[in-house]
């Protein structure tokens, strides 16, 4: 029942019960008069009738206690609700409670304990959390050179396998997209060897080869291979047409032996 | 290239007779020496005559007739030359060939004046090289001369007079055929 129809029947039988307090009144002088007449029969019939009417005294209070009952919890339920639409409760607790105490006195430890993270996780939609992240506002709040100052990337090489990663990567491809036109022709090749000492370099390359003597060696193995070449080619040639003659000329043995080399 | 030590009967006694085609390429050789040298002639005279008479000067023009002296005489100067001094001409150093008298040394000056002149009047002779049994060309024979290789082959050595052959046996052989040429 709720409160709305509890006023309704309170303000009914309120009603009706004036109504039959005021139809009432003969009936209450000619009750009155019994009454009057009916003590004197009570007194005589009293110790019969006083514990009738204890039992009947002990219904009414039940009856009454279970009405007002009925009648508070609904008085109980309006004013309360009344109370709570006059009263900002966030701001009063913001106020007068002490939160920090109050989180300070929680044992977290045994409220995670309790939790199934498992299946929390479960019911997650991680796509659609993710989704709604601005990876790159949480990105650019990152202090990333206090993070890169922080890890020790030495070890971290160290640990990494270059050779199978090296195996492991396609370079025709990466050659292929390589523009390397395009690369040369941004490079300033001009300023590039402005800075370069090449007299410097020429002059250490100079002082490190004994330039004279390569080229006395090599022209003279070269002239001494030839003009080796030439006189063994002669020496043959000259063989030859010696045994030619010979044998064109019917000689028995060649008069000049052949010089092997 | 005077050497003397190393000239005598072991040379001619260790190395074999150049045949025609050495010869002739160390001919080619001295032919190109002697343009050279004629033309650094011309160049001379030319020079000489500037230096004389520069406003009156005009460059030489000499005929086929003095041309071919003027060539014939260098030649034979500088085979003469060649021959006496070093035993060998520019194209015989470059082919390894030396000349020696039949007795292995080094021809003297009149050996190798008259075989110089010989080789310029003459230069067909050196075809006989062929046809004789002994290489030696008509010049040879009749100055008595020999041409020898002056080198191995075996140990690349191009050195004038380092290149001698040491084996005995064909030392001989040659030696025998050099002392029966006719003188």
């Amino acid at each position: 029942m709720d409160a709305r129809t509890g006023r309704l029947l309170l303000g009914a039988g309120s009603g009706v019960a004036r109504l039959m307090w005021a139809s009432a009144r003969p009936v209450r002088a000619v009750t009155s008069t019994a009454l009057h007449g009916g003590v004197a029969m009570a007194t005589l019939v009293a110790p019969r009738t006083a514990a009738a009417l204890v039992r009947q005294g002990r219904r009414e209070r039940v009856r009454l206690l279970r009405r007002w009952n009925g009648l508070l919890e609904i008085l109980v339920v309006e004013v309360l609700d009344a109370m709570l639409r006059s009263v900002d409760l966030t701001a009063l607790v913001r106020d007068h409670v002490d939160v920090d105490a109050l989180a300070g006195g929680l044992d977290v430890d045994a409220v995670v304990a309790t939790v199934d993270l498992d299946a929390v996780v479960r019911r997650l939609d991680l796509d659609t959390i993710v989704a709604r992240v601005d990876l790159d506002r949480v990105v650019a709040a990152v202090d990333l050179d206090a993070v890169v100052r922080r890890v020790d990337l030495d070890a971290a090489v160290r640990r990494v396998d270059l050779d199978a990663v090296v195996r492991r990567v396609d370079i025709e491809p990466v050659l292929a997209e390589v523009d390397v036109d395009g690369i040369a022709a941004r490079l300033d090749l001009d300023a590039v060897i402005a800075r370069i000492d090449l007299v410097g370099i020429a002059r250490t390359v100079i002082d490190e080869l004994d330039l004279p003597e390569i080229i006395r060696t090599s022209t003279g193995a070269l002239s001494s291979d030839t003009v080796r070449a030439v006189r063994s080619e002669a020496m043959t040639a000259d063989d030859v047409v010696s045994g030619a003659m010979d044998r064109l000329l019917r000689r028995r043995g060649a008069a000049q032996p052949p010089v092997t080399p | 290239m005077t050497d003397g030590h190393r000239d005598g009967p072991e040379i001619a006694a260790a190395a074999g007779t150049a045949g025609i085609v050495s010869r002739t390429l160390a001919a080619v050789v001295d032919l190109v020496v002697v343009v050279t040298l004629m033309v650094a002639s011309l160049l001379a005279v030319a020079g000489a005559r500037f230096l004389v008479s520069p406003v009156g000067f005009r460059w030489p023009s000499p005929s086929w007739t003095l041309s071919v002296v003027v060539g014939a005489v260098l030649a034979t100067v500088y085979l003469t030359v060649a021959w006496a001094t070093a035993g060998r001409s520019c194209g015989a150093a470059v082919l390894g060939l030396r000349v020696l008298s039949v007795r292995g040394a080094r021809p003297g000056w009149f050996r190798a004046v008259v075989r110089a002149a010989l080789c310029v009047v003459f230069p067909l002779g050196l075809l006989w090289t062929v046809l004789g049994r002994r290489r030696r060309s008509l010049q040879d024979l009749l100055v008595g001369t020999v041409v020898v290789y002056d080198w191995t082959p075996g140990n690349g050595h191009v050195s004038p007079l380092g290149g001698v052959p040491g084996g005995a046996a064909p030392g001989h052989r040659v030696r025998s055929r050099v002392e029966e040429e006719p003188r």
